[in-house]
């Protein structure tokens, strides 16, 4: 029987093989998504409901190491570590991938991308790659670290929280406390920092930036 | 209703075979016509719907124009060489090594697979009021919207600038 045949024996048979009668026990969010495909096919909807005491979230915590030279400001990653706190490890190759790769979305932020409005028309400036360059791998250290605490979540059933953007923050972070470290106790507090930001921010003894003045 | 971006517009496409058919094809067209090398600056224009020429005269297909030859008293690089080429030449790497270093420089090997080392040197300025299509002194109009106290001038040139102060955008074309 292929899958056209099963959907299409199912929609016949209605009631819970089409998702028209669906187990009371199920969250209201997957409650209405089977609602809005029912009849459409074959429609399951697993259990879902689980007993959940206030809400869970996971952490990274990412470090950064970076060399600057002072005389040409340009600053070089040289070591990178995230630690995820993420409940149990199910996949450790694809939670490395999730962890890393977003943590380089977090040090392109901080290396780069920027978001650019003219103050003077309203009108958006940086629409090109090429003005808002995404970070790749010759921007990030050859050998980035990363490790899980793994340990499980009580409220999930398989003690898996998830992680999906924690490491941007983190990426981005580690590499701006990083900067602050290496130049002076002033923290850099906003993100892309580049070459000249540094040394006019050496030469003035405290962070140079322009004050946020749009919020997107 | 706002301008479309990023969507290519309509125009004839002429592919000619010789420089001489190219050079006809583009006095015929004026400023209706549009050379296109590896398109890497091109495209910009087009997509953005900046620029609207009639006729694209796409240059790949003149075989004069690529290639790296010696000549009595150094070498020869064709306009519509690849800036990979330019790079892995072994004449060049050898007895040129700054160009190759320079052009390898160059964005991210993709495009250097197929932008030209003509289109590299001669690209146009890539300030972003400029290729926004606001009416600049580049463009023909009579004001800066970078050189302001409040325009976004951070990559801007601070020296050697007469009314336009964008800055060459080329990684080649300094050396």
């Amino acid at each position: 029987m292929t899958l056209a045949q099963a959907a299409g024996y199912a929609i016949q048979l209605g009631g819970i093989y089409d998702g028209h009668e669906t187990s009371p026990d199920l969250h209201k969010l997957t409650k209405a998504s089977v609602a809005a495909l029912a009849g459409q096919g074959l429609v399951a909807a697993a259990k879902d409901n689980y007993p959940r005491d206030g809400l869970t979230f996971s952490y990274v915590a990412s470090f950064a190491e970076i060399e600057v030279d002072v005389e040409t400001g340009k600053y070089y990653i040289v070591d990178f570590l995230a630690y995820a706190d993420v409940g149990s490890v199910i996949h450790p190759r694809a939670l490395g991938g999730q962890v890393l790769g977003r943590s380089v979305l977090g040090i392109g932020h901080a290396i780069g991308q920027k978001w650019v409005y003219d103050p003077h028309y309203g009108a958006m400036l940086s629409t090109r790659f090429y003005q808002n360059k995404p970070p790749t791998i010759l921007d990030v250290p050859v050998d980035m670290q990363w490790g899980a605490l793994d340990i499980p979540d009580p409220e999930t059933p398989v003690g898996a929280r998830g992680v999906g953007e924690p490491p941007v923050g983190g990426g981005c972070a580690s590499i701006l406390n990083a900067l602050s470290d290496a130049l002076g106790d002033d923290i850099f507090q906003r993100a892309p920092v580049n070459a000249d930001t540094i040394l006019t921010s050496l030469e003035a003894g405290h962070p140079m930036q322009h004050p946020l003045m749009a919020h997107i | 209703m706002a301008v479309i971006r990023d969507v290519m517009p309509a125009f004839e496409l002429a592919q000619p075979n010789s420089i001489a058919d190219a050079q006809q094809l583009l006095e015929q067209q004026g400023e209706n016509g549009w050379v296109l090398a590896g398109g890497m600056d091109s495209f910009d224009w087009l997509k953005d719907r900046i620029k609207r020429p009639k006729v694209v005269v796409d240059l790949s297909g003149i075989a004069e124009l690529k290639g790296v030859r010696t000549t009595a008293d150094g070498i020869e690089i064709g306009a519509m060489t690849t800036l990979t080429e330019v790079v892995q030449h072994p004449i060049v790497r050898e007895k040129y090594k700054l160009l190759a270093e320079s052009a390898e420089l160059v964005a991210s090997p993709q495009i250097r697979n197929q932008g030209t080392i003509g289109g590299n040197v001669s690209q146009d300025a890539r300030c972003w009021y400029y290729r926004a299509g606001w009416p600049c002194y580049r463009a023909g109009g009579n004001i800066c919207y970078a050189d302001t106290p409040e325009g976004r001038n951070r990559e801007h040139a601070i020296l050697h600038a007469d009314r336009c102060v964008a800055v060459n955008p080329s990684d080649s074309a300094p050396h």
